[in-house]
């Protein structure tokens, strides 16, 4: 599959933070959710990647052109929401629209307007009389409605209601799964990530942790419950954020699969219990391990 | 592009009219006008203004969301550079008009023009460049800024030495040329320096007609 970015060894310092020597490659097709703690360099990744911010080292580059040599071009094609929205406050949201369409190749008006209509979003209102979760929904649509290939969203529910979470959602799923575009959604949060995420990238202190498909992360990772003496001591050595209880143990483990046929037959005596672990959960173990 | 000028042009022009409306408060300052009080009460709001009205944060921001569009940070360096070479046309012919005007012999005047169109062009080659080269680099609106106040004052520091010393040009007629010479497009820099001349012209004008009238 073609790669729809390939970022290589990227750097960029700040005095209090550097996103070091960051490669990461992610293909076209599907829901690649970036996460990560506050600061992690998520948005630092992001403003790279739009040319918000120069590099001191490194290449972008995006469906196979250069960032430094096709910025106009790329644009194009991306579909970007930004952490804080950008907008002219005194401008009305109808306003924003006209002038933002004049920028792009392909434009599509009518989705824009059913898009503000089904977000709620007033279009004879200032933008500064919008809510922040409303101007948050003012970027996705503007980003939705000019036939991009690929979506660059940094924390695109922060501030929005449950309902207007789950559309945004729910809409950028429909691109990758229905219309085969590349959505890159970054967020400090792992549910939004974890609902329609195909991929997962973890970054902490501007390093890749962590870089695969949300399936085999989940299925690696695994709650193990245990009774004492159940489990070999060989395993309980690999088993981290290990618990006792009143009537069991448990642990973590990140390699749930090469432990698989040994559990078996403790998991059919009922001896071991295994349970799913939340995505939150891995990003806390693994910035622990680090 | 026109959009994108017409963009910058908006931005910038409010630093102008604000840079303009400070030249007769200074000037106003300098030549003792009996409205002193008055006018340095609108000189400080227009210094207050200067700041909070034009670069921060709203030509920061703005450029900052051209740039998650399609715009390049290339183009807006060039609008903005295009921009102000409309408004600074504009600048430079209010200040030709008044050196024109204010009555000098035909020597002076010429001295006057050479002076003016040299420095112009310094400024512009010199801040031009040293802009672009920033731009190439990436760097922030803060680096631009910083840039322009150190061009500036390397600018009248020149003008005042050479201009006075060398070319015989009065106080007035080197605060003039700085006016105009200054890196435009950083208003901020020059509001303070560039408000100096119009007005102390304005006041010669005045003085000079004054005799006229009466005779």
């Amino acid at each position: 599959m073609a790669a729809a970015l390939e970022v290589s060894h990227l750097t960029k310092r700040y005095w209090d933070f550097t996103l070091d020597d960051f490669s990461l490659t992610i293909p076209e097709c599907g829901v690649t959710g970036i996460i990560g703690p506050s600061g992690a360099g998520k948005t630092t990744l992001m403003n790279l990647i739009m040319n918000l911010a120069s590099p001191d080292a490194g290449e972008i580059v995006v469906f196979g052109l250069p960032l430094s040599e096709h910025e106009k071009e790329i644009k194009n094609r991306i579909g970007y929401v930004g952490e804080d929205p950008l907008f002219d406050a005194n401008r009305t949201v109808s306003w924003t629209g006209h002038f933002v369409a004049g920028f792009f190749e392909s434009w599509n008006g009518s989705r824009f307007r059913s898009l503000l209509e089904e977000f709620g979003v007033a279009s004879h209102k200032k933008v500064k009389d919008l809510s922040r979760g409303r101007t948050t929904l003012l970027g996705v649509a503007i980003a939705l409605s000019h036939e991009a290939d690929l979506y660059l969203l940094d924390e695109p529910t922060a501030g929005l209601d449950l309902v207007a979470r789950r559309r945004v959602l729910e809409l950028l799923s429909g691109l990758a799964e229905d219309e085969g575009k590349t959505v890159i959604l970054s967020s400090h949060n792992t549910e939004g990530v974890a609902e329609i995420a195909d991929r997962v990238v973890f970054i902490n202190e501007g390093r890749l942790i962590l870089h695969e498909e949300r399936e085999d992360l989940m299925g690696r990772w695994k709650w193990i419950h245990y009774r004492d003496g159940a489990l070999a001591d060989d395993i309980l050595t690999t088993l981290s954020r290990r618990e006792r209880r009143p009537f069991s143990c448990k642990g973590l483990t990140a390699n749930y699969p090469a432990l698989c046929d040994r559990l078996a037959d403790s998991i059919a005596a009922g001896d071991i219990r295994v349970e799913n672990v939340d995505l939150g959960e891995i990003l806390i173990s693994m910035i622990e391990g680090n | 592009m026109l959009s994108l000028i017409g963009h910058a042009f908006s931005r910038h022009l409010l630093g102008y009219v604000i840079t303009f409306c400070s030249f007769g408060v200074l000037g106003g300052l300098i030549a003792s006008d009996p409205d002193f009080i008055i006018m340095a009460g609108v000189f400080l709001i227009a210094w207050a203004a200067g700041p909070a009205f034009f670069f921060f944060p709203q030509r920061a921001a703005s450029e900052r969301f051209l740039r998650t569009l399609t715009v390049t940070h290339r183009e807006i360096v060039t609008s903005r550079f295009l921009a102000n070479l409309v408004l600074l046309a504009f600048c430079c012919s209010i200040i030709l008009l008044l050196i024109l005007t204010v009555p000098r012999t035909a020597e002076e005047t010429e001295v006057c023009l050479k002076f003016t169109c040299a420095a112009l062009a310094w400024s512009l080659v010199a801040g031009g460049l040293a802009h672009l080269w920033l731009a190439k680099r990436g760097a922030s609106i803060f680096a631009g800024l910083l840039l322009n106040v150190i061009l500036t004052v390397v600018t009248i520091s020149l003008l005042v030495t050479t201009g006075q010393k060398s070319q015989g040009l009065d106080t007035q007629d080197t605060l003039l040329v700085s006016a105009v010479t200054s890196p435009s497009w950083l208003v901020m820099a020059f509001l303070p320096l560039g408000g100096l001349w119009v007005h102390a012209a304005l006041m010669k004008i005045a003085a000079e007609s004054q005799p006229l009238d009466g005779e």
